[in-house]
């Protein structure tokens, strides 16, 4: 299995309360899936997804990937981070003072085997925004920005937190496309975080939570993002 | 409801909001505590003149031989062999050399001819003045490493009394007090008589306990009774000491002083001085002490506080700039613009109020210790400790500007668009700098371009920046150069010498040896102020004086001199030499802080003083059979007065300029503490301005060591050229209040900073600069990436 969790938990503690956030939450994730977890607020779904991308600590229980246990050392986790995973936030996080082509290269450094510029660039549609800044872009094209930064280190796994979640319907799709494409050309694993159940329609494998537990799990048969129905 | 609101996100910059109440309660402390103790000093000072009855004048008769005639003598005194040479000294006083005239002159001293009439003239005085008199005396014993001031406890009775600190007085013959470097109860030898030491005493004539730079002997006091006094052998000192009624009545004899002198000359032929140099030091020492201290504090002080508000000022616009989503908000919800920027008085109140109550308590628990330590060079029981808040109401002036300074600031935020300011932060246009910088550095490998347009992104947040590096520089480099002042003194005083012994002669000599020669006179100019006058050789292979020649009738004075009478190159100096003046050219200035000389030419000095040939009395050498007077013949000790090695000298300076290097070092302690601080508000804001970079980066899988080399260090540079600005700055700062301090201490100060001392400063800079970020980062490596990318949203 190429993620897998065991009894994976998280409990913030806040002054003497304790909030369980996660609870036991056992899963295994197959490689080149597109998996979306789903979820209202509070759910738990972001969470889960920060512990599986190494971005925070869990409290209790194991995350294998590729059958090796992910350690809590932060050098490990950076290696981690470098050399298999990319991160696709709502929020885009780009860096202001680059400009889009800079913003895609500063990812680009970190990795021997990564995609050309021209190639990436391609696949998010973003051929004449290069020389643009941050903030003389959309909100869609910042998006296809941030994906394209995530992907060009030729990432096995790609974590999106709400890729879409300020988005028209219009620059929504087209950023879903742009990950299915991706997943398609380079069988990237892909795992969105959602709380729009329309979106989930893309995924191989939808997993719905509630209370910091999974309610279902189950298999699906992948819809074209342009085709499906926006929430 | 704002100002709640406020208050309640002080919470979030506990660690900046806490800086700057140290900040302020640092400047407090030291201003406070500075002051407070020199007034605890001036207070116990002034009851103890109180209590022990302190003179203030010391009268020592000196007695007018210059036009001595026949009939002011009284031969009955004179030893019946000394009457030919006295004879000779009344009529042909021409015939005699110099150091003949200065010996009969001793001789008719020893002989008190003039005694009678003396008391006879106090007493006219007396009636119109309102004091009480007391003849006292003293005598001197040289005993190994000391000089024994013996004083008579019958004649200390009214005037002058010691205070016994431990033991008791005296009850018999055989029986001395002491002063505290002796210990109580044991016995001491002196010209080969055991005395028994039953008290420790403070004398009041000895409150400084001078150290003879010409001879480095220390001064040891002791009280002995009556009869021991007067069967003990020592060279005799007598003057009246003289305390007036009020001191309304001394300010009137001061002011008459010179009519009397004429007068009592003119009638009389009688002159005196009151208050000789060492006798002032001794007593009034404290006082000059003390104001000289508060004169430095009162301007170091200042510029310190100066600095200090600045910093405090540049940090809450950086706070109040960081809330302009917050104002946005505000003004969007419809409260009033003054309303919304009297809140951010938040800020200033808040610490303003902590600082002072910290900085309150803190300097009067230091009020006690540090009086304590500026009393330990005196001896005077510490008896008076001030507090008040006249210091602190002087102060606080000051830092009231600070809210006013918010104000400003919040008002020019307040009237900026509600619209415009909620977008700024989360749409931050990208500025015309980064964008030029961009370009210009299109080719340059992707690290430097990606520094450079990091560090100008916000040229706003630079300048804040730099203005804190600006500060912590400023009191670096302030500390380095106040806390050089007085070592340059030494240090210049010093510096063209390069001899190890200064060997000072009996008599006049004309034999050689291998080694430096001088001829020191006293002379005076004005009648008023003593002068060295120091005949050299134009050659001289270890010192040197001037690159000039110095020919006869021209003359090299040191810097104080100058200073002093305001003498500039080519002026004309009038100097009495015994009986006559001469004038002297001015043809160059030498270093020297302390005291006042002049170099002139050493066989012009020699001629002018009645030698046919070239003498010397003093000799610098290098020769290390100096180092003990054992290592010398007999022949050859006989002549030797004294033997200085030019360590002591120096430290004899330095131990003199002790107290006074006190306050500058609490400063630049206290200054170098608020540098600390202040530096690590530099890494904080760093790190803060970059907390989401740093998260981003970390996400992307960068490792520390190249997040620090492309995020933390693009600050780097700037921390070096704002540094190496700051020098300048301060340095001509200082120049400023320096001028200012020297009219006032009658001393020079050279205004220096080294290269290693900048390099230092720099190490310390980049030093706490680098442990701050780590510091700084760790914590931030405690918070979840996720959670530091949302703050940021």
């Amino acid at each position: 299995m190429f993620l897998k969790t065991v009894d994976l938990t998280k409990i913030y503690k806040n002054d003497k309360i304790k909030n369980v956030v996660l609870k036991d939450i056992n899963l295994e994730i197959k490689k080149g899936q597109i998996v979306v977890i789903l979820g209202p607020s509070g759910s738990g779904k972001s969470t889960l997804l920060n512990m599986l991308s190494s971005l925070d600590k869990k409290s209790k229980g194991y995350i294998f990937y590729d059958g090796k246990i992910i350690s809590n050392l932060d050098f490990l986790k950076t290696r981690f981070r470098k050399n298999k995973v990319g991160f696709v936030f709502q929020d885009c996080y780009l860096l202001k003072h680059l400009t889009v082509l800079e913003n895609i290269i500063l990812a680009k450094r970190l990795s021997k085997n990564s995609f050309s510029c021209d190639e990436v660039i391609e696949m998010v549609n973003l051929k004449d925004k290069l020389n643009l800044y941050p903030h003389q872009l959309s909100g869609g094209e910042r998006s296809r920005v941030s994906i394209a930064r995530a992907i060009i280190k030729n990432p096995e796994i790609l974590f999106c937190d709400e890729p879409t979640g300020a988005l028209d319907e219009e620059n929504g799709k087209k950023v879903l496309a742009s990950l299915v494409n991706i997943n398609k050309m380079k069988k990237t694993t892909i795992i969105i975080v959602t709380h729009n159940q329309g979106i989930a329609l893309i995924g191989d494998r939808i997993i719905s939570m509630k209370d910091g537990q999974i309610i279902s799990n189950r298999k699906n048969k992948r819809k074209n993002p342009l085709e499906i129905n926006w929430g | 409801m704002l100002f709640i609101s406020v208050l309640k996100s002080l919470k979030d910059r506990k660690l900046i909001i806490i800086i700057l109440i140290m900040i302020i309660s640092l400047t407090i402390t030291i201003y406070n505590t500075l002051n407070l103790s020199f007034d605890s000093l001036e207070k116990t000072y002034n009851d103890y003149l109180e209590k022990q009855n302190v003179e203030h004048v010391y009268l020592s008769v000196n007695n007018n031989y210059n036009d001595l005639k026949y009939q002011d003598i009284d031969f009955s005194l004179v030893d019946t062999s000394l009457k030919k040479t006295l004879l000779n000294f009344l009529y042909n006083p021409n015939t005699l050399s110099y150091f003949e005239v200065e010996d009969i002159k001793k001789l008719l001293d020893k002989m008190d001819v003039f005694k009678t009439k003396q008391i006879a003239i106090l007493k006219s005085l007396q009636a119109k003045y309102h004091f009480t008199y007391e003849l006292q005396q003293n005598k001197i014993i040289k005993q190994k490493k000391n000089n024994l001031i013996l004083f008579n406890l019958k004649e200390n009775k009214n005037i002058n009394k010691p205070k016994l600190i431990k033991g008791r007085w005296p009850k018999e013959n055989g029986e001395i007090v002491a002063d505290k470097s002796f210990k109580i109860n044991s016995t001491y030898l002196i010209n080969q008589k055991k005395y028994k030491i039953v008290g420790i005493i403070y004398s009041p004539v000895y409150i400084y306990p001078m150290i003879n730079v010409l001879n480095s002997l220390e001064d040891r006091v002791i009280y002995l009774t009556n009869d021991d006094f007067n069967l003990i052998t020592g060279i005799l000192n007598s003057g009246f000491a003289i305390k007036f009624d009020n001191y309304k009545r001394k300010m009137d004899f001061n002011e008459d002083n010179n009519d009397i002198r004429i007068k009592l000359l003119k009638e009389n032929n009688i002159d005196y001085n009151i208050d000789t140099i060492t006798r002032t030091n001794r007593v009034n020492y404290l006082k000059q002490e003390i104001e000289n201290n508060r004169v430095l504090a009162k301007y170091f002080l200042t510029l310190l506080l100066g600095i200090s508000i600045f910093i405090n000022f540049i940090m809450i616009k950086k706070i109040i700039d960081s809330e302009k989503n917050e104002i946005g908000n505000e003004k969007a919800l419809g409260f009033s613009k003054i309303y919304i920027a009297s809140s951010y008085l938040v800020y200033p109140i808040v610490t303003i109020i902590l600082g002072s109550i910290i900085g309150l308590i803190v300097s009067s628990l230091l009020v006690v210790p540090f009086t304590n330590l500026y009393g330990i060079g005196f001896n005077i029981p510490i008896t008076n400790y001030v507090f008040n808040f006249n210091y602190f109401k002087q102060i606080i002036k000051f830092y009231l500007l600070l809210p006013l300074f918010t104000m400003i600031i919040s008002f020019y935020l307040v009237r900026k668009k509600s619209l415009s300011l909620l977008k700024e932060g989360s749409n931050i246009k990208v500025n015309i700098l980064t964008k030029i910088i961009n370009r210009i550095f299109y080719l340059f490998p992707f690290d430097y371009k990606f520094k450079l347009s990091l560090a100008f992104r916000s040229l706003g947040k630079l300048i804040v920046i730099i203005f804190i590096i600006l500060g912590a520089s400023l009191l670096i480099v302030f500390s380095l150069i106040i806390s050089n002042l007085f070592n340059q003194i030494v240090d210049s005083s010093f510096e063209n010498m390069k001899f190890k012994y200064l060997i000072i002669f009996n008599s006049s000599l004309t034999d050689s040896e291998d080694g430096d020669y001088l001829f020191n006179v006293t002379g005076s100019i004005k009648n008023k102020e003593e002068i060295n006058v120091i005949g050299i050789d134009n050659k001289t292979k270890y010192f040197k004086v001037t690159d000039k020649k110095i020919n006869q009738n021209e003359i090299v004075i040191n810097e104080n001199l100058k200073n002093k009478y305001n003498l500039k190159l080519d002026d004309y100096l009038i100097i009495k030499i015994g009986n006559r003046e001469y004038k002297y050219k001015i043809i160059d200035v030498t270093k020297g802080n302390t005291e006042i000389y002049g170099y002139v030419n050493r066989l012009d000095l020699s001629k002018k003083v009645g030698y046919k040939k070239i003498v010397y009395n003093e000799m610098y050498s290098n020769d290390n059979k100096y180092m003990s007077m054992d290592n010398l013949p007999l022949t050859k000790q006989d002549k030797i007065s004294t033997i200085l090695n030019i360590n002591d000298l120096k430290n004899n300076l330095k131990k003199q300029m002790k107290n006074l290097t006190a306050s500058i070092y609490f400063i630049t302690i206290f200054s170098l503490l608020i540098t600390f601080l202040v530096i690590v508000v530099i890494a904080y804001v760093i790190i803060d301005e970059n907390k989401t970079n740093i998260a981003l980066l970390k996400i992307m899988g960068y490792s520390d060591k190249k997040i620090s080399k492309l995020v933390l260090n693009i600050y780097t540079p700037f921390i070096f050229i704002t540094y190496f600005i700051s020098i300048p700055i301060i340095k001509e700062i200082i120049k400023l209040v320096i001028n200012d301090i020297e009219k006032q201490l009658d001393m020079v100060f050279l205004v220096t900073i080294s290269i290693p001392q900048i390099i230092l400063g720099l190490i310390i800079l980049l030093g706490i600069y680098f442990l701050a970020i780590r510091l700084n980062k760790s914590k931030l490596e405690k918070i979840p990436l996720e959670i530091i990318l949302k703050e940021s949203r």
